[in-house]
């Protein structure tokens, strides 16, 4: 399970990357990993992460080019393809970069692309403006295709450094400065993916903890996805919260109907309601079930998500049903806002 | 002829595209459902879901196999758990109702998973029971 931790807090400095490249700056990504489940969280946790802001689209394209990749995405957007593709999606986009929204692409295996289709994609993101962001996903495996991927893209090579904004600017040694503008290519390369359980996956998280605590960054993978989470002002009197037991009840929304299709998960992920920031929203889970008390009040049988509570200590109590009972006293915030029994 | 041949043969396989999975295999879809398990043991739920998601498509990837229904049955009551957790009551019944469209026979052991769950199973039977579905 540490391995597992590790392997998320590498996704998450990744993904937080990729958030301020595709929203802040409104760049285009190229992310260089292996493939493997930490790239498959990425790819399924980043559309929720930019939910409320981009649309996000998942893209496996396999043998697609050029009108049949066009037509594809326009589907991923509700729409039919008719006429022609490309300037029906051209379309779509200017209109979604017009409600201030856009597009993020999420290229999955863009290494194995052919030239033509990762040439069709730099045409159609220049097209676009900033109504189109494209995020593709190169494995490691192999000779680096990565300057290949930017030189058939037309779009100029930015690296993002582990010092942030500072480090920004500096080119890669042996490869031409970054352009100036906001629509160059951001080169991700500290959040790299590895397989889970390497040592460079473990000096990752070291870093990365560290990182994280400097930066004062949420840990917890599943708010920063909410896309709410950052707006919500924080009150301005703590005096004024009320008790934490009297907030003992969860949150996210009954959504309104049974759907007869799973949703589809590259478009963003139903939004949940934030707890303010005095406020943690807290997630339990025993195993095998168990009946929760916080702070002596019965919260119900596990699995119990979004509960919110109060920053600061709370008595947690996990009733088993063979009668074991487990407590654990835990003082929670941004970053302990899970706990697990036993 | 045949050194045209050859040439030919060698100018497409320089244009052909890298070797990649051309079917992802049930074992990428055996790890995924760990992970999935992996993250709900560890309470992230929604990310949970967020996996799910692309897990169910992978296993659309794969195709029918009979291996497969077993694994998208355990993958919906996966997804289920993580709904029921974050308060979506109606979709983790949908979830449990695609999970006995491909495994009929589906039974969760109490003294091991929630009964908020098991209760949930037995509810969304009982649904497709009215629908007139049948194994």
């Amino acid at each position: 399970m540490s391995e597992s931790r590790a392997g998320l807090a590498a996704v998450e400095h990744t993904l937080v990357d990729l958030e301020r490249a595709l929203l802040r700056d409104a760049s285009h990504v190229v992310v260089t990993g292996r493939s493997g489940p930490e790239r498959s969280l990425l790819l399924s946790a980043l559309p929720a992460r930019l939910a409320g802001r981009a649309r996000a689209a998942v893209i496996g394209l396999r043998g697609a080019e050029g009108h049949v990749l066009d037509a594809r995405i326009l589907r991923r957007l509700g729409r039919e393809p008719g006429g022609d593709p490309q300037v029906r999606l051209l379309e779509q986009l200017r209109e979604l970069a017009a409600d201030g929204s856009a597009l993020a692409l999420l290229v999955e295996d863009a290494g194995s692309l052919s030239p033509a289709a990762v040439a069709h994609l730099g045409r159609l993101a220049a097209a676009a403006g900033p109504g189109l962001r494209l995020a593709l996903f190169v494995d490691e495996a192999g000779a680096d295709p990565v300057p290949q991927l930017v030189s058939r893209l037309g779009l100029g090579v930015q690296k993002i450094a582990a010092g942030g904004a500072a480090a920004r600017s500096a080119p890669r040694r042996g490869r031409p400065p970054p352009p100036a503008g906001p629509r160059a290519t951001v080169w991700v390369e500290r959040g790299r993916l590895e397989p889970r359980g390497r040592p460079a996956v473990k000096a990752l998280l070291g870093a990365g903890l560290l990182l994280l605590a400097l930066l004062a960054l949420p840990e917890r993978l599943e708010e920063r996805a909410r896309p709410d989470s950052r707006r919500v002002a924080e009150p301005a009197r703590q005096a004024s919260l009320p008790p934490p037991a009297a907030a003992a009840a969860p949150v996210a929304p009954e959504p309104p109907a049974v759907a007869a299709a799973p949703p589809a998960p590259a478009i963003a992920a139903e939004p949940a309601p934030s707890p303010p920031l005095s406020r943690v929203s807290v997630n339990l889970n025993a195993r095998p079930w168990a009946r929760i008390e916080v702070d002596g009040r019965e919260l119900g049988i596990t699995p119990l998500g979004g509960i919110p509570l109060a920053r600061g200590p709370h008595l947690f109590r996990a009733r088993f049903a063979d009668g074991r009972v487990l407590e654990r006293r835990v003082t929670v915030d941004a970053r302990h806002n899970r706990i697990t029994f036993p | 002829m045949l050194v045209a041949l050859a040439w030919g043969v060698a100018a497409a396989g320089a244009e052909a595209e890298p070797a990649r999975e051309a079917v992802p295999s049930l074992e990428r879809v055996d790890r995924e459902l760990a992970e999935i398990a992996e993250l709900l043991d560890a309470a992230y739920f929604r990310t949970a879901l967020s996996v799910s998601g692309a897990t169910r498509e992978l296993l659309e990837e794969v195709g029918a196999q009979p291996a497969v229904e077993a694994r998208r049955a355990r993958l919906e009551v996966l997804a289920a758990t993580a709904e029921l957790a974050l308060g979506q009551r109606a979709r983790a019944r949908g979830s449990l109702e695609r999970a006995l469209r491909a495994e009929p026979a589906l039974t969760l052991d109490a003294s091991r998973v929630s009964p908020r769950l098991v209760e949930l199973l037995a509810e969304a039977r009982g649904r497709l029971g009215d629908t007139g579905w049948r194994p």
